[in-house]
């Protein structure tokens, strides 16, 4: 048994570039998958993660001096950097119980469906992340094995049952028949959204109010581009940063660069597992075939809705004022500006019938809980960053991503977590 | 060489995803064919420059915003359901 945990602490040690392929490749042998084909993904997926590291990396050495030098210059309260979610989600991947959690989840899954307790066949392996991330938090926040465990289990449990309910919303709000979105992050908001529409309804005025997407997203149309937006945050942080002219066109380059080199990285470590994940939605598939079912697909979808993308870009400079003015924000939005806007317009604008002025509310709410959040999550998310070989530079103590402080449900059972922790 | 534009929302995930599919099917029915992988948002700013031939959003893009571009919606790559019916389609109009 102790030379078990030797080999498994000896493989985390080399960090995620080497450590997930070994750990991908034994589950794909178990899952009887091609050698070939799969030592091909296992080693994409590695070097998916050392690009991913390789660049959020040089985005924070680059970046980040002048961000703690703006803090300190204008005496800000925001001196958490956010480095943008591909971060906290390879970041997520690289705990070492995701493979365990990723089994539990699936387990789950099958068992509610052969009880008839949901009709949510989840077949979107990536998004099992958040569950991962919510058993790390938890573990982060108790210390036992155990607690976490079960809080990724149950937080699966919970997300199945909200998107069941949120279901039959999903054809008529985003056009997309017979699928769901249990992805945590996004549905966790849910019915708070819900919540909120109800109020709107009895607000008189505010009940009559039309607002269209198209003329938005056409006057601020850049806003929703990620190099654009990347670029002008940058300047504006090289500036109150006090740089040189120089200087801050390097940061300008910087942010623009992570925001464009980014995805591009996540991309090749998505090449890596999507035939992975392929093997476990083929088993899902032909396990529970039948038209009540709807199918669990990545909420990702959720901000082609064009009322979702208007409601965005009018938050990329609400999130910047909030951020500065909220009082016990500590975030610093960056990276995930544009997108976790979207993201979380997703469940106001599917409620309020893609009423942009109902969504711009609730997304004010919904940002303001998320930097919160982020805050809150921001010691824990560095721990885990870091273990997930990311570098901090001189100067800069902590990080934190937009994205985490989405994580709603999460956070909850993190604090019920702790509580617990502090009994055992 | 035609020119495929597949969008998603974060442009990482589920078109990754779908673009795997896409290369095989079109490996398949013998037509050359390069991709463009973008966000929702970014579609506008960059069918301007890279006019494709035709559009697969994973998600219910809005046709507004294709400048005349057919669309055709990629989700049941995503699902895995009706993936055959959506290959044909897009090849009908690659033809």
């Amino acid at each position: 048994m102790n030379g078990v945990i030797n080999a498994l602490n000896w493989i985390a040690g080399l960090g995620p570039m080497v450590m997930m392929p070994i750990i991908m490749f034994v589950i794909g042998i178990i899952l009887r998958q091609k050698i070939g084909p799969l030592l091909r993904s296992c080693m994409l997926t590695g070097v998916g993660f050392a690009g991913v590291n390789l660049t959020i990396n040089f985005f924070i050495s680059k970046v980040s001096p002048s961000v703690v030098a703006m803090v300190g210059n204008w005496n800000l309260q925001t001196d958490i950097m956010d480095v943008g979610w591909p971060a906290r989600a390879a970041a997520t991947w690289a705990f070492p119980m995701a493979a365990v959690v990723v089994f539990i989840v699936l387990g789950i899954n099958v068992i509610m469906l052969a009880l008839k307790w949901t009709n949510c066949v989840m077949v979107d392996f990536w998004s099992y992340n958040h569950f991962i991330f919510g058993a790390a938090l938890s573990w982060y926040a108790s210390g036992s094995v155990v607690v976490a465990l079960i809080t990724g289990g149950l937080l699966a449990a919970i997300t199945f049952k909200l998107a069941d309910w949120t279901q039959p919303l999903c054809e008529e709000a985003f056009g997309i028949p017979g699928v769901s979105f249990p992805t945590s992050n996004s549905v966790g908001w849910a019915p708070l959204a819900w919540l909120l529409n109800k109020v709107y309804d009895r607000i008189p005025g505010l009940n009559k109010i039309k607002a269209d997407p198209e003329s938005i997203q056409k006057r601020f149309g850049v806003l929703g581009e990620p190099m654009v937006v990347g670029s002008i945050m940058g300047l504006c942080i090289g500036i109150l940063g006090g740089n040189s002219v120089g200087d801050t066109l390097v940061v300008g380059m910087s942010t623009a660069t992570a925001m464009v080199l980014t995805p591009k990285m996540m991309q090749i470590l998505m090449e890596g597992l999507v035939p992975f994940a392929d093997g476990i939605k083929e088993l899902l598939n032909t396990k529970f075939e039948g038209n009540r079912f709807h199918i669990g697909i990545d909420a990702a979808l959720t901000i082609a809705n064009p009322s979702a993308i208007a409601v965005g870009i009018l938050m990329v400079p609400t999130t910047i004022i909030l951020a500065a003015v909220l009082p016990g924000n500590r975030l610093l939005p960056l990276s995930d500006i544009a997108y976790m806007a979207m993201w979380l317009a997703a469940w106001p604008v599917a409620f309020g019938k893609g009423n942009v002025v109902r969504g711009f509310i609730s997304c004010v709410i919904f940002t303001s809980i998320m930097l919160l959040i982020s805050t809150g999550m921001a010691e824990i998310h560095t721990q885990l960053a870091i273990s997930g070989g990311f570098q901090l530079t001189e100067g800069m103590k902590l990080i934190s991503t937009e994205d985490a402080g989405t994580h709603i449900i999460e956070y909850i059972f993190s604090l019920i977590s702790g509580f617990i922790g502090h009994l055992i | 060489m035609k020119k495929i534009m597949v969008c998603c929302g974060s442009s990482m995930v589920t078109s990754t995803l779908t673009i795997k599919k896409l290369t095989e099917a079109m490996k398949k029915a013998d037509i050359p064919v390069e991709f463009i992988q973008c966000k929702f948002s970014e579609v506008p700013g960059k069918i301007k420059v890279n006019r494709p031939d035709v559009i697969v959003p994973t998600g219910a893009l809005d046709p507004k915003v294709a400048d005349g571009i057919p669309v055709i919606r990629g989700t049941s790559f995503v699902t895995g359901i009706n993936e055959k019916a959506t290959v044909e389609e897009i090849i009908e109009v690659l033809r």
